[in-house]
């Protein structure tokens, strides 16, 4: 499965929208299969945060482990992010 | 006219952070429409969202006089403005570290520790991420809070951080880029 980011906006900022984005992501995550991936698609995204990183992306990281994807992007703000969030979690994100 | 007319706009407190939301989004407009920023846009976003965002969350219920923050930028000036009269960082980090035993201390912690006046919940990030982008791009922060100054700029590993005169309410935050 693939969810692309973009359909939370194009500006992740704050912990309360990435609660958020969680929050009504979790029907669709209900759905993915045991031994299913779940890749994560920044295109689209302009910018974004830790706030809002630590709010969507380290839960799905604590919940599906390797099964959590992120695919390739150029967009700084999501590299500066995605390193700060290895730090603070502990775990590494695997990439795609 | 059109431009002064933004700027005074741009000069006004938020008090609700979806209203501070709506305005940082226009802040990325902006920048997106000049060619030269292409490159720092979306780290120059997300480090406003950090700071600003802080503002609201560790002040929330709290705000000792005037709520929400003031947030002005000039691109011309290539200068971002932010400014809140909260508790300010010594203050907040206190509940979670009783030892802090001065603003300076305070700064320091905030900059460099993963830790959060909401502990345990999970933050403390922010301030980490906005270091790390201004040390590694051609941005430079000035951050008061208290009587502690910190300035940081592009390739400078060490925190310099100073006790100023005099205590302000609450943080500012001045970003160049």
């Amino acid at each position: 499965m693939k969810v692309e980011l973009k359909k939370f906006g194009t500006t992740l900022i704050s912990r309360q929208a990435g609660k958020e984005a969680l929050a009504s992501f979790q029907p669709t995550l209900g759905e993915i299969g045991a031994s299913e991936n779940l890749e994560i698609d920044f295109s689209g995204v302009i910018t974004f945060s830790p706030s809002w990183g630590d709010e969507f992306l380290v839960p799905l990281l604590n919940q599906l482990g390797d099964r959590l994807i992120l695919l390739p992007t150029d967009n700084p703000s999501v590299k500066v992010t995605v390193k700060l969030l290895e730090k603070i979690s502990g775990k590494k994100f695997r990439t795609g | 006219m059109h431009s002064f007319i933004e700027v005074l706009h741009s000069f006004i407190i938020y008090a609700i952070s979806a209203v501070f939301q709506t305005k940082l989004m226009k802040l990325q407009s902006s920048l997106l429409q000049s060619p030269q920023f292409s490159k720092l846009v979306s780290l120059i976003v997300a480090v406003t969202g950090e700071i600003g965002n802080n503002s609201f969350d560790h002040n929330l219920g709290k705000w000792p006089d005037v709520p929400g923050i003031f947030f002005g930028y000039d691109l011309n000036k290539r200068l971002i403005v932010l400014a809140d009269r909260g508790l300010g960082i010594l203050e907040t980090l206190s509940r979670v570290r009783p030892e802090l035993k001065n603003h300076v201390e305070a700064l320091r912690v905030a900059f460099t520790e993963i830790i959060s006046g909401r502990d345990p919940e999970r933050r403390g990030n922010g301030l980490k991420f906005v270091r790390e982008v201004i040390t590694e791009n051609p941005m430079s922060l000035f951050f008061r809070s208290g009587d502690a100054e910190l300035r940081l700029q592009e390739g400078e590993s060490e925190l310099s951080i100073t006790r100023a005169e005099a205590d302000i309410c609450g943080c500012l935050a001045i970003i160049k880029f």
